[in-house]
């Protein structure tokens, strides 16, 4: 197979090589804002040969010596026709016009084929403008959310920003926030997450027929680029509303440097303070509260047009605390506790342009993430002072650095090659303890696990070849290592798409991957909790591992229609699952003990419709799958349904644009009721010969996830209203989230019912509480 | 350090009730006809005592408790080795008895029961061989760990694992002082507690369960306390109780602690009891002990 791959790689490389061709090169940019442009269409006219630009928005054509009409294309912007007598390597940087928004009909065929011709399959691109009109839980928009309403993608428990991919588990997705992971991507319990879409330019989702440059999980990938800033002038847009503020800022610093800063925050802690001291008005000192925030920030420099520096950072926390303070003449007591969890990211990175085919990229980037918890009590007591302080940290902090090449020979290939290293450090849990009192003896020691440092590493090829008008395929290799404790693992991960055009309209693509995954997520609670405990492969406990076939029929329909349908089917390895009974970690290594290794499978169909431009834009996605689970020791060794199986999941988003002053937005999501655990029979214990002992009856589980929880469905509405100022423009966005109010299932339980009727006197009955009824919004917004 | 996440789970669930915008009772029914419902099994077997075998059927979870039924109309066959012993004779309270047959160590027994109208059922277990204790040690100890000084009674338990085959492991700690109505003595349970950070040790229902895994071919010591009571004046004896127990059970006793742990909490996985009876539900189980007795003079 290696050899076959070589051979085949080779014989590309050098097929077009001997005639005399030269390069068009150069970035493609927004005319207004001087953005990038990533994934835009350079082609030439007459042959259709192309290329699409990068990451950063550069592109390189190489072609034969002769004259070309060179079409520049990306939906939503007017396309651009440059006639080019290509004698010598010419370097160009187009700048495209957006599209006005209701003109959107020239360029509208572009993108429609894009989608069929690419060989890229199961992903999908979500415009950050079609994220912002949506309606959203309490007028917060939230990138998660949305990416919730795709086929292939579920939601967990309601109202959360988890999200399940193919069936895999919430660990399993790669969220990458300018290439760097974000490891918990949670704010508020998970309600919320932590992107602020007005500082993010694109955002792509990958669910299978993942290409060689991506490694690390299993399931998805969550590509998340960054703004770059204004090139032309400052800009700032914000948002005032129920829950959080928001405000961006980004623009020009001089005629080689752009930046951009955004930064949210709640500030329901400031609204109730008032009354939470009313409540507290016996207390000398009492403050409590909770607010999240984040912080967006990214700053370039171009050196020259080959090279350009990158600096980007994100940084948010949620804090939760109390401090209060009661005395009683020379005596006081004084409690503190707080609770504190979030991410910083950073990246720099450098681009260069070796040469005009050979594109580099050099990036240094740290990620971190932290949970704390600290209580702490000072009390004096007829003149004897007593403290008390115990606070508790947990996390993981990677520092990496990784070089990728974008290597474009020739139309009808694009190689991209790299390698990547990143030194985790896993903070399973440290308890910090200090007490003092008028005694000798203090004591001040810090306990709990050790820190764990591995070391992860990759390398990968990947090419993306033209064979003929009908074939491409991208074919790739992934090499991945992992070190941890003197413990070596690694895996050769082959990537293969392929496509075939049936007609100009259609066509089929085909994907065969592997993905191994070093790191396991702790969760003792069917919730994603901050609580939750990233850790890395151990001897014993084995790297996660997948292999996921996909096979898709792609469609254009009148140009204006993308139509897919996919089916996959992955298989898992090495899941872990905390063992029947065990409970949260402790405080050594033996979590290893208290899980146990399993499989997983899923397998489905996908069927989406999405029209991406003209007035009215959106998808109806509807996904039929099953996701299943096996243990040896849980559930006596039978498989069961993953929690999140869930067999009909639809999704109908739709915005409409009446004029330039409203627009409305839908969202309907319809998904089968989670499976959950619950018992249906009880029986008697064994009692043992003691006295004194008493046992409670024993429910009965035959399986588990044995009962379906009602099914879930909602539908969200919200109209935006625009309008033009001196200063800008201003937005009011009304909603209403849940507009029929349906009581979806948050959890159930069993409770006794008494006194109902006689006949029902002291019988069980299952009782759902829900989360969110219906909620109305308003938020305001600007831009200028 | 279970407590740590309490504020954390404390402002999560305030947080939740805060939003929670109602709750109705789902019309479900989980009624279960009288013919489905299971035969329930609960025996567990011991060297030197009589075979007991507790007989009753489950119920639906949504019926009233305390109205489990005992079948007294269940015909309790038991097996050694594959040979029938005898038919146990039913007494009361679904309790079905052997005459005079005690089981003994090393041999599997066998119980099928069979009830007109419902599924036969059958289960078995092998009585695992008595572990010796070498030695207990103990030793009167200050705990510092609050306020006041606690005085306590150290044991230090010592025995030798046989690293041939998987052992399990229950210890247990009685007490017995004179009744101030009667002269019998009476031994309670009391609950003992070991460092659960050393592997694969669960203290569960004031006994100490451990696996052999960690312990194969050596000396085992394990230490723990009691405290000692004001009224202990009147204890006169301890017995230490180093039960060897089948894997059965010992997984019975972790699943049935765990279960009654999680049930309050909505959004841990419940827990799914061991359970050994073919077609039924339930437990049969086995074990042997050794027993060390310390008379105490106050």
């Amino acid at each position: 197979m290696k050899k076959f791959l070589i051979t085949a790689f080779l014989i590309c490389f050098f097929t077009n090589i001997y005639s005399q061709k030269f390069t068009i090169s150069g970035f493609l940019e927004d005319k207004v804002t001087g953005e990038k442009l990533i994934g835009a269409n350079v082609f030439d006219a007459e042959t259709y040969s192309g290329t699409i630009s990068n990451s950063y928005g550069f592109y390189s054509l190489t072609l034969k010596k002769n004259k070309y009409k060179i079409i520049f294309s990306f939906v939503g912007y007017q396309k651009e026709i440059l006639e080019i007598d290509l004698k010598n390597d010419t370097v160009i940087t187009v700048s495209l016009s957006p599209s006005l928004e209701l003109e959107g009909v020239t360029i509208r065929g572009e993108s429609v084929k894009n989608i069929v011709e690419n060989s890229q399959m199961s992903s999908i691109n979500i415009p950050v403008k079609t994220i912002k009109s949506l309606p959203v839980l309490l007028g917060e928009i939230d990138i998660i959310k949305t990416i919730q309403l795709l086929p292939g993608v579920q939601s967990g428990t309601e109202g959360t920003s988890g999200f399940y991919v193919r069936g895999g588990g919430p660990d399993q997705n790669l969220i990458l926030l300018d290439g760097v992971p974000v490891y918990n991507a949670n704010h508020l319990f998970g309600f919320f997450s932590v992107f602020n879409a007005d500082a993010i330019n694109t955002v792509d989702l990958i669910k299978g027929g993942f290409p060689a440059r991506y490694g690390g999980r299993l399931s998805s990938v969550l590509d998340i680029r960054m703004k770059e800033g204004n090139k032309e002038k400052i800009h700032g847009q914000g948002n005032v509303g129920i829950v959080s503020s928001k405000l961006s800022i980004d623009g020009p610093i001089n005629d080689k440097t752009t930046f951009i800063v955004s930064a949210r925050r709640t500030y329901i802690d400031i609204l109730a303070q008032p009354f939470i001291r009313l409540e507290a008005r016996d207390l000398d000192k009492f403050y409590a509260g909770y607010y999240f925030y984040d912080l967006n920030a990214k700053i370039n420099y171009e050196f020259s047009d080959k090279s350009r520096l990158y600096l980007s950072s994100y940084m948010g926390n949620d804090r939760a605390y109390f401090n209060s303070k009661d005395s009683y003449n020379s005596d006081y007591e004084e409690n503190k506790f707080k609770l504190q969890w979030g991410n910083i990211t950073t990246a720099l990175r450098w681009n260069y342009i070796l040469n005009k085919k050979l594109f580099s990229n050099t990036t240094l980037t740290y990620s971190r993430y932290k949970f704390l918890t600290g209580i702490q009590t000072e009390e004096e007591y007829d003149n004897s002072l007593e403290k008390f302080k115990f606070d508790y940290t947990s996390g993981i902090n990677d520092l990496a650095a990784k070089i990728d090449f974008d290597f474009m020979p020739n139309p009808n290939q694009y190689i991209k090659f790299g390698v990547n290293n990143i030194y985790h450090t896993f903070n399973p849990g440290v308890n910090a303890f200090k007490y003092s009192d008028d005694s000798d003896v203090d004591i001040d020691t810090t306990f709990g696990n050790n820190k764990i440092y591995a070391n992860e590493f990759s390398a990968y090829f990947e090419d993306d070849i033209k064979f003929n008008a009908l074939l491409r395929a991208n074919i790739g290799l992934h090499f991945s290592g992992f070190l941890v404790k003197g413990k070596y693992y690694n895996s050769l991960q082959p990537r293969i798409s392929l496509r075939y055009m049936i007609n100009e309209k259609l066509s089929v693509k085909a994907a065969y991957t592997h993905m191994t995954q070093y790191i396991h997520l702790l969760s003792n609670t069917s919730i994603g909790l901050p609580t939750d405990l990233w850790l890395p492969v151990t001897d014993t406990i084995k790297p996660q591992k997948s292999v996921q076939y996909a096979l898709g029929c792609f469609y254009n329909l009148n140009d204006k229609y993308n139509i897919s349908v996919e089916a996959f089917y992955k298989t898992m390895q090495n899941l872990i699952e905390y063992k029947e009974g065990a409970s949260f970690i402790s405080q050594n290594d033996s979590w290893q003990n208290k899980v146990e290794l399993g499989k997983g499978w899923s397998y489905g169909l996908e069927f989406l419709i999405k029209k991406d431009l003209g007035k009215t834009t959106g998808w109806i996605g509807y996904t039929l799958s099953w996701a299943e689970r096996q243990f040896e020791n849980i559930s006596f060794g039978k498989k069961f349904p993953y929690k999140y199986d869930r067999r009909h999941d639809i999704s109908i988003v739709v915005t409409h644009k009446f004029n330039k002053k409203i627009d409305v937005g839908l969202t309907w999501v319809y998904g089968t009721g989670n499976a959950i655990t619950l018992a249906k029979e009880k029986y008697l214990p064994y009692n043992e010969k003691t006295i004194y002992n008493y046992y409670q009856d024993i429910q009965y589980i035959g399986k588990r996830n044995n009962f379906r929880m009602p099914a879930y469905h909602r539908l969200d509405v919200g109209v935006n209203f625009h309008k033009q100022k001196k200063w800008g423009q201003r937005t009011w966005s009304i909603g209403l989230y849940n507009a029929y109010n349906r009581q979806n299932p948050f959890f159930v339980y069993f409770s006794t019912e008494y006194y109902d009727t006689i006949v029902n006197n002291g019988k069980k009955v299952l009782k759902q509480v829900s989360l969110f009824p219906i909620i109305p919004s308003i938020s305001y917004s600007f831009k200028f | 350090m279970k407590n740590k996440f309490r504020p954390f789970y404390l402002i999560l669930f305030s947080f939740i009730i805060f939003l929670i915008s109602c709750e109705k009772t789902l019309k479900y029914n989980f009624d279960i006809p009288e013919n489905e419902k299971k035969i329930v099994v609960n025996s567990v077997l011991c060297p030197d005592s009589l075979v007991k075998v507790n007989i009753s059927k489950s119920m639906s979870i949504q019926e009233n408790n305390n109205s489990f039924q005992y079948l007294d109309n269940a015909e309790a066959k038991l097996f050694e080795n594959d040979v029938l012993i005898e038919t146990l004779h039913y007494t009361k309270n679904g309790n079905y008895f052997s005459s005079d047959f005690k089981p003994e160590e090393n041999k599997k027994y066998e119980i099928k029961v069979s009830v007109p109208n419902m599924n036969n059922v059958d289960a078995n277990t092998v009585i695992p061989a008595k572990t010796n204790i070498i030695s207990v040690d103990t030793l009167t100890v200050i705990d510092h760990e609050y306020e006041y000084d606690e005085k306590k009674l150290e044991f230090n338990i010592k025995f030798k694992d046989n690293i041939e085959i998987d052992n399990y492991y229950q210890i247990e700690c009685r007490y017995s002082y004179k009744e101030i109505y009667g002269d019998e003595d009476v031994f309670y349970k009391d609950y003992i507690e070991a460092d659960e950070e050393i592997l694969n040790i669960q203290n569960i229902d004031g006994t100490i369960l451990l696996e052999d895994k960690i312990i194969a071919g050596e000396d085992f010591n394990l230490k723990f306390q009691v405290p000692i009571y004001i009224f202990t004046e009147q204890i006169k004896e301890y017995r230490i109780y180093l039960n060897s127990i089948s894997k059965e059970y010992y997984l019975y006793l972790r699943t049935r602690s765990a279960q009654e742990e999680t049930e309050d909490n909505p959004f841990a996985e419940p827990v799914q009891v061991f359970n050994n009876i073919n077609n039924g539900c339930g437990i049969c189980g086995s074990y042997s002990s050794d027993v060390k007795s310390f008379i105490f003079n106050y």
